[in-house]
């Protein structure tokens, strides 16, 4: 009767171990699941594509700005992605990380002469803005 | 039955039970999270209000200069806002901005104009599609711009 006893015992025992495992799996995953939606591909090229479009709307004539967008470029690399990051047309930029649509926002200023260069190795966008002194 | 063999029966079934329950409880736990992940992230980022502020700064920034109106700025003058602060009416007339200018009571307005009213309905309420609106003055000079532009899809 008594190793009867210790046998249920044990058995609880491994099932409790389990339920917890099991427990501690499903929360991980959970919690993977929330810091992984908030790197999305969709996600970085919205906020890339705002920063650069907001950026372009402050810019003043003869200014030139650089600005580091390490989750971007990692995504894109990540996603094998070889095309152009960031496209300029006429007046509004389109951000890809991803083959497809991208992200576009429009810009307000009508200024000359500006380009947008992708810097890979640094991680880096410089914008300029008319001709740089 | 031995008294301690009833008790170890009755806690598994009370396991078995409460296993089931919190299968239930885990699958409610889940469809909020993954719904309140989904809601948030699909709301965007909110750039309208700094956008309305760097456009009431750039107008601004165009119309003054050393403390004094650049321009000359009355009902009957053919004023080229656009060109003179170089912007893109393409854009600034898409119906997602507005700008209203005001030199003492010289008024010009650019844009949506339902935005005005919008822009002060939505101080006092939760209005997430109205637009946000910023006003900046110097002396008699006013201006008054709002976007709501929230960005998108590749067109």
């Amino acid at each position: 009767m008594i190793i009867k006893n210790k046998k249920a015992e044990d058995n609880l025992l491994i099932e409790q171990i389990i339920f917890w495992v099991l427990n501690l799996i499903f929360f991980t995953a959970l919690l993977v699941f929330v810091f992984n939606a908030g790197s999305g591909t969709a996600i970085i090229e919205e906020n890339s594509a705002k920063k650069i479009g907001l950026v372009i709307d402050n810019l003043k004539l003869g200014t030139k700005v650089t600005l580091d967008m390490p989750k971007l470029f990692d995504k894109a690399e990540k996603n094998f992605y070889t095309g152009p990051i960031v496209e300029q047309k006429e007046d509004r930029i389109i951000v890809r990380a991803a083959e497809g649509e991208g992200h576009t926002f429009y810009y307000f200023p009508k200024l000359p002469l500006y380009s947008i260069t992708e810097n890979p190795s640094a991680k880096t966008i410089t914008i300029s803005m008319g001709a740089v002194p | 039955m031995n008294k301690k063999i009833q008790f170890i029966i009755c806690r598994k079934a009370a396991t078995k039970l409460l296993s089931i329950w919190w299968f239930w409880i885990l699958v409610i736990v889940a469809v909020g999270v993954i719904t309140a992940t989904y809601m948030f992230y699909s709301g965007g980022v909110d750039t309208r209000q700094v956008e309305s502020e760097i456009l009431a700064m750039k107008i601004l920034d165009c119309f003054i200069e050393r403390d004094k109106i650049k321009f000359v700025f009355n009902p009957d003058s053919d004023f080229d806002l656009f060109g003179e602060c170089s912007l893109n009416p393409d854009v600034l007339n898409n119906g997602n901005y507005f700008i209203k200018i005001t030199l003492s009571s010289v008024e010009k307005t650019y844009g949506d104009v339902s935005f005005e009213k919008n822009c002060i309905m939505a101080q006092g309420l939760t209005a997430r599609h109205f637009p946000r609106c910023t006003e900046m003055e110097i002396g008699d000079f006013k201006v008054l711009a709002g976007s709501n532009y929230r960005g998108g899809k590749n067109d």
